[in-house]
């Protein structure tokens, strides 16, 4: 009798060992990009905050803001005002939808590598060898990911205190923040069952995603479709308004709806076999020999459902900005305090449809400068799987097999570009405001040059810094595109502004193209590739 | 054309401080399959990698047939390698893939191929994602032998197949052989290469302590003793000669000498020998004498990197 209890006792403790090491583990997976997510935001918000308090010292010129809540177009694309005359308030409206997304992006790629991509990589098999169930391991590795959600949403609450906000609503929209990536973390964890493929995980989820997005923008169009925010987690946080008056139903939803996914998840992981998912896909397949010619035929056949996607988010999301360009006309020319901050950051009070077609360029162009990073980030995939040897030990040089993947990268960002500036245009007409197509077409392509840069950055990191490769190209990007939209309302010198390449472009069609920076950026990204290119030749190939 | 099949002089790797390949003159004439040994972590992964140029000298050079390994257009044309750990593109079939990598070399000899995959009993219209870790290997085998190139770089093949696939795989590597082509075959198993090779080189802790055909190894001066004794087996660190010395259970030790027996039977018999046998070592016993790390310090740095 003594044995037979003494036995499950020892299991108990080398149950309780493995899962600690199962949350070790995975602690140690996604520490470093947890601890970069949390500063990320937490700058962002702050910046948000203090630039809010610049420009609007005074409570006369916070009340008219107000008048925004009025535009359908401002709803549609960030949300409802609540409490914009008070930090927390115009935070929460003017950032918390772009938060809310980076979150979400970072939670559904994050459990997308932890749940798929560890079992894809075949290292989930070692773990699950241990004394714990393949159930408990995802519940593990999802409390990791809600944890982390959570310290990110609490660096923000803490950031928003700090920057004048009113405490409460700063937890609450802290939890909010933290609720709303764990909504989506747990269709990626969901998905990650369905499906064998992270690709796929990650890409369904991203379209979720993408899908919650206008879903909300229809949504807020209209009163009569107002019931239809609580479809979705942005609706969720629209109807939250955590700093007047929160409701505690959203707040549930938020919270919630993450732990129904996340037991589902482990539900359906029960239910199958570790490296199989639930809808199984055929294994056998005729061969499909098209684009297996060379090398660079084969990436744009591996990398193409990758340019589609990012081409279909950022072309509706440009084609929303161009609905959003005729409200934006008769509003924002009303407002004279609003006026007031414009011209701190050098739009011109006459031309104000053109500022903003400029400025959404500038966006656009932010964001096509990040499918480059990615797409480079593709190449380096290649690297660190050990793909890669068995093309470099044909006769295939270095530069070629490179070069093929820096021009895809370009060609993809010139099509993004010209397909999110014809979206945006198809917008601007929708909407009857009249806009003529190169105005809009000019400002998407005016950007292009950025985009050139960063890409040739990115090559030249990823043959610097291979595992950087993403990483730092991307966090680059943004913050060049922080510096440039936030640094002139708070003054910032000039050399600091110098520093972003989006600086030094005209602000096309509100100002004549500027050629040289243009030619200057061009050529610098290409001199950065050129040299990355050189160095990538000349390195040892590496692995994860 | 009476270039080398591979050539290199003074061939060096340091990993940061960490010495992988130190000095590595090796020549391997065309036509030959040659043994490269090794225990764990000794430098073959980073010689072979070398001669891919997928990773680059610190310093030396290497040719393949006369070529600089540097150029990959020209030294690949002549290159098959099969690696010890295949990756795949997951999404793709065995067939595209064999397709794609066959594109990339430029000329297949398809008939062979296909005898190849019906040999090996690969099933190449599955996906990759399905493929064990020995079917990965089959398809790295047949994407290698398929173009019959001039030299073939095996980094311990073997590794995921079955006994019987084994076997196949050693037809298959001396008909290569009979073809004229040469091969250097990596492995930490005497019984991998000893079939099939002629020569074999020893590497340890980045360094290459012997190349020998395997008949000199097997006529070299070592004689093992099976030794017992009426109390504790004594302490034979130190004494010259001795190469290794491993415990029998219950009997006594077995002690493996080069050169003159002499001062191990000096200090065997101090120690109250009550029975002493000799032989001949198989080559495996003279083989694990090379792996036997001389000193304990620098056993393990270059471990992590060859895996």
């Amino acid at each position: 009798m003594a044995l037979l209890a003494a036995e499950p006792a020892h299991a108990r403790t080398t149950d309780a060992a493995a899962a600690r090491a199962v949350l070790g583990l995975n602690v140690r997976l996604i520490r470093r990009g947890t601890l970069l997510m949390a500063l990320g935001l937490a700058f962002f918000a702050a910046v948000e905050a203090l630039s809010y308090v610049a420009t609007y010292p005074d409570p006369a010129s916070r009340s008219t803001l107000a008048q925004f809540q009025d535009s359908p177009a401002v709803r549609m694309m960030q949300g409802f005002p609540h409490a914009a005359d008070t930090v927390g308030g115009f935070v929460a409206w003017d950032a918390g939808w772009f938060m809310q997304s980076i979150a979400a992006i970072w939670a559904l790629l994050v459990t997308g590598r932890l749940l798929r991509g560890e079992e894809e990589s075949e290292r989930a098999e070692f773990i699950l060898t241990g004394p714990v169930g393949a159930g408990r391991v995802l519940l593990a590795q999802t409390l990791v990911i809600g944890s982390a959600l959570l310290l990110i949403g609490a660096t923000v609450t803490v950031t928003l205190i700090a920057t004048g906000a009113q405490p409460a609503g700063s937890v609450v929209f802290g939890l909010g923040l933290a609720g709303f990536g764990g909504a989506f973390a747990g269709v990626a964890a969901v998905l990650s069952q369905l499906f064998a493929i992270r690709r796929r995980t990650t890409a369904l989820t991203a379209v979720a995603l993408g899908g919650a997005y206008l879903v909300r923008g229809v949504a807020n169009s209209d009163d009569a479709l107002g019931g239809l925010r609580w479809l979705t987690p942005y609706g969720w946080m629209d109807e939250l308004h955590a700093f007047r008056d929160p409701n505690w139903t959203a707040l549930a939803l938020l919270i919630l709806a993450p732990l129904v996914l996340t037991a589902a998840a482990a539900r359906l992981r029960r239910l199958r076999d570790t490296g199989g998912s639930l809808l199984a896909e055929r294994d056998s397949r005729p061969p499909r020999d098209r684009l297996l010619g060379g090398p660079t035929a084969f990436a744009w056949r591996n990398t193409r459902g990758m340019l589609f996607g990012w081409a279909t988010g950022i072309g509706l999301y440009s084609l929303v900005m161009g609905l959003l360009v005729e409200a934006v006309m008769s509003f924002i020319a009303d407002d004279p305090s609003y006026r007031k901050a414009l011209e701190a950051i050098g739009w011109d009070v006459g031309q104000v449809v053109s500022s903003f077609i400029g400025m959404m360029g500038m966006l656009v162009g932010m964001l096509i400068s990040l499918y480059a990073c990615w797409r480079i980030g593709a190449a380096r995939a290649e690297e660190s799987s050990g793909r890669l040897d068995a093309v470099l030990t044909r006769p295939v040089s270095r530069s070629h097999w490179l070069g093929g993947h820096l021009a895809l990268a370009v060609a993809g960002g010139v099509f993004i570009t010209v397909a999110a500036g014809l979206l945006m245009w198809a917008g601007t007409l929708l909407s009857d405001s009249g806009v003529p197509l190169w105005d809009v077409l000019g400002a998407a392509l005016n950007s292009l040059p950025v985009t050139v840069f960063f890409t040739g950055l990115a090559v030249l990191v990823y043959a610097l810094v291979p595992r950087a490769a993403v990483a730092l190209p991307a966090a680059l990007v943004f913050t060049a595109f922080l510096v440039e939209t936030i640094g002139p309302g708070l003054d910032w010198p000039e050399w600091v502004l110098g520093v972003s390449p989006f600086h030094h472009l005209a602000i096309f069609p509100s100002e004549p193209f500027a050629a040289v920076p243009a030619a200057v950026l061009t050529v610098l990204g290409l001199g950065l590739a050129g040299v990355g290119l050189f160095a990538f030749e000349r390195r040892d190939l590496a692995g994860d | 054309m009476t270039d080398a099949a591979i050539r290199t002089e003074q061939l060096t790797k340091h990993f940061g401080r960490v010495v992988a390949l130190e000095g590595l003159d090796l020549e391997v004439p065309r036509g030959e399959v040659f043994g490269f040994l090794g225990p764990n972590g000794a430098g073959k992964s980073t010689t072979i990698r070398l001669l891919l140029n997928l990773i680059r000298p610190t310093s030396g050079q290497a040719w393949i047939m006369g070529v600089p390994v540097g150029d990959v257009r020209a030294a690949h044309r002549h290159l098959g390698y099969v690696p010890g750990d295949v990756s795949l593109w997951p999404q793709l079939t065995g067939m595209e893939i064999l397709t794609y990598l066959g594109r990339l070399s430029g000329r297949v000899d398809t008939a062979y191929r296909d005898e190849l995959i019906e040999r090996l009993r690969l099933d190449p219209s599955l996906r990759a994602r399905s493929y064990s870790k020995g079917n990965r290997q089959k398809v790295a085998l047949v994407a290698a032998f398929m173009t019959r190139p001039d030299l073939l770089l095996l980094d311990e093949p073997t590794a995921g197949l079955d006994p019987l696939m084994e076997a196949e795989f050693q037809a298959l590597t001396r008909e290569a052989a009979a073809r004229g082509q040469t091969v250097f075959l990596s492995s930490h198993i005497l019984d991998e290469v000893e079939d099939v090779c002629e020569r074999v080189a020893i590497l340890r802790d980045g360094r290459l302590i012997e190349v020998a055909t395997l008949a000199d190894l097997r006529s070299m001066n070592a004689t093992v003793y099976d030794a017992a004794f009426d109390g504790p087996a004594p302490d034979l660190s130190g004494v010259p000669g001795v190469t290794s010395v491993e415990s029998i259970p219950d009997d006594g030790i077995r002690v493996t000498v080069t050169g003159s027996p002499v001062p191990l039977l000096e200090r065997l018999t101090r120690a109250g020998l009550t029975r002493l046998r000799s032989h001949e070592p198989s080559l495996e016993e003279i083989f694990m004498t090379y792996y036997e790390t001389p000193t304990t310090q620098d056993a393990e740095p270059a471990t992590r990197l060859d895996g």
